[in-house]
């Protein structure tokens, strides 16, 4: 049965395909519905400091890990950090208010984890399967090889192989 | 259907066609000149194939065939999954939803079943000129190897080659793009007011999910867009849309994966109308302006790549990210450009 699911779930990915649309409101999420975690980090924190991440994400485990330190405050008018191991990446950046003003908050605006085993979002890795994904959204949508949900005022996109519906990649965006 | 088989023809002697002009361009990838067997007969045709996946033995198991003529017209696409055709797949147009050659390639397939709707306009042929470009390097800086098609042969050149390339002169008032084939319009100016435009026929991008003024500035998407975002497909030239000099920070020009979200940029500091006023070009691919550099309102500044994060889920497609600064003080930036635009952010006045 499972695999019964998985196969209409693809098909259902080669429907779409050709759209490149999805309809938002069929996969949006938001605090009240759940809480997300990357590593154990709430993405919607909004009090992040480098030395608390860390530790809440235990990377300071990883001797490759490479942080920017406050970068870019004067070109964009806050803040931004930048995090890296191996082929992934965290960016976190200082939050606006409705005008555009940093509000002097601070939180998790994108991120993208392409390999290994260092990360998880709610326990989910690269390599496992994408009912892991479905079982935790499950109004999600389907755009070509990607699973997308909508979550807090950011996109949520899990690419997968669509041969064995192993996840591939895990990316958050947020709009600016 | 039956099942696609082909044979790939490397460095054949076989001798295609090339052209200088077209009208519309697709970027294609790792082309194929291959010899198919469509029930029997033998069609020589170029290959490519979208988004494929390949088994343990390296043959595509799932993926999307597409195919064209030697003459460069567009032939059949089929999408092949579990090693077995299970749809046909039919060209219906270009736009710009796309940000990435395979993205862009998606877009443009739409699903035809001539069982069921034989008149569907996805079953019809759309594309009367096509262009496919073989790159046979690695790096995203290395110029592509263009074979251009169309019906009437001007130049022979050897298909199963990897050298050679293709040469446009693009007619006075107009720049190559970075695709080296389509000529672009450079954008007029306001002689009255000064206002000029960064790209040629300016429209403003919609949001993937939220519609067209996702792409305005302000709050379009859930947090604040500090610029505009106009709708410019992968190669686009960048001009200065008004005279001044190229900041010496920030600027960056070699961007990689998991760097700054504005990607490759410029920032140009002018005067306008007794104001401080400093344009940011975000996203290009390549740069042609340093720090410190005088430029002239209407001069090539670089092209439009998919550097910083063009690709956004909160974006539809590839475009020029422009911000403004008056006095220091963040504005939007449609205030400085010649081109006025209507509430779904189309262009309303464009002198090109």
């Amino acid at each position: 049965m499972k695999n019964i699911i998985i196969l209409a779930a693809f098909f259902t990915s080669l429907l779409n395909f050709a759209q490149n649309n999805i309809n938002p409101s069929n996969c949006t999420y938001s605090q009240s519905d759940l809480t997300l975690t990357l590593n154990g980090w709430d993405i919607s924190r909004s009090n992040y400091d480098h030395f608390t991440f860390i530790n809440t994400a235990a990377l300071r485990q990883y001797a490759g890990l490479q942080y920017s330190g406050e970068k870019d405050t004067a070109e964009f008018g806050y803040p931004w950090f930048y995090y890296t191991l191996d082929d992934n990446y965290i960016h976190f950046a200082g939050v606006l208010d409705t005008s555009g003003d940093y509000t002097g908050n601070k939180r998790l605006f994108s991120f993208k984890i392409n390999s290994g085993n260092q990360f998880n979002l709610n326990g989910i890795e690269i390599g496992d399967a994408t009912q892991e994904v479905f079982n935790l959204f499950p109004n999600h949508c389907i755009d070509g090889n990607e699973i997308v949900v909508f979550y807090d005022q950011t996109a949520l996109s899990f690419k997968f192989n669509p041969t064995n519906n192993l996840i591939t990649s895990m990316a958050l965006d947020s709009g600016m | 259907m039956n099942n696609i088989s082909f044979e790939t023809l490397e460095n054949s002697n076989a001798q295609i066609t090339k052209v200088e002009t077209l009208t519309n361009s697709i970027n294609l990838t790792e082309v194929q000149y291959v010899a198919l067997d469509f029930n029997g007969i033998m069609v020589e045709a170029l290959q490519y194939v979208n988004n494929p996946y390949y088994d343990n033995d390296n043959k595509i198991e799932s993926g999307d065939f597409i195919y064209f003529n030697l003459d460069g017209t567009f032939l059949d696409a089929y999408r092949l999954f579990n090693y077995q055709i299970t749809h046909r797949l039919v060209f219906g147009g270009l736009d710009h939803a796309g940000f990435s050659y395979s993205a862009l390639l998606t877009t443009i397939l739409q699903e035809c079943d001539e069982d069921l709707n034989p008149d569907s306009e996805f079953c019809q042929d759309q594309l009367e000129e096509i262009v496919i470009v073989v790159n046979p390097g690695s790096s995203a800086y290395e110029h592509p190897i263009w074979f251009v098609y169309q019906n009437t042969p001007t130049e022979s050149l050897d298909a199963g080659s990897s050298t050679g390339s293709g040469s446009v002169t693009c007619p006075e008032g107009h720049v190559l793009g970075s695709d080296s084939v389509t000529c672009h319009d450079i954008p007029c100016v306001d002689d009255i007011s000064g206002k000029g435009d960064p790209l040629d026929n300016m429209e403003i991008l919609g949001s993937r999910n939220n519609g067209v003024p996702g792409g305005q500035y302000g709050n379009g998407r859930g947090s604040f867009h500090d610029g505009v975002d106009l709708k410019a497909p992968y190669g686009t030239p960048i001009f200065a849309a008004h005279s001044g000099i190229v900041a010496t920070y920030p600027y960056q020009a070699n961007w990689n994966e998991g760097g700054n979200d504005a990607g490759n940029r410029v920032y140009i500091n002018s005067g306008f109308n007794g104001d401080d006023l400093q344009l940011g070009y975000w996203h290009l691919g390549e740069v042609l302006v340093s720090p410190g550099q005088q430029v002239s309102q209407g001069q090539l500044i670089g092209y439009t790549g998919n550097t910083g994060n063009v690709g956004s889920r909160f974006s539809a497609g590839p475009h020029l990210h422009i911000r403004a600064r008056k006095n220091g003080i963040k504005t939007d930036p449609e205030e400085f450009f010649n081109t006025d635009f209507g509430s779904q952010g189309q262009n309303i006045n464009t002198c090109n």
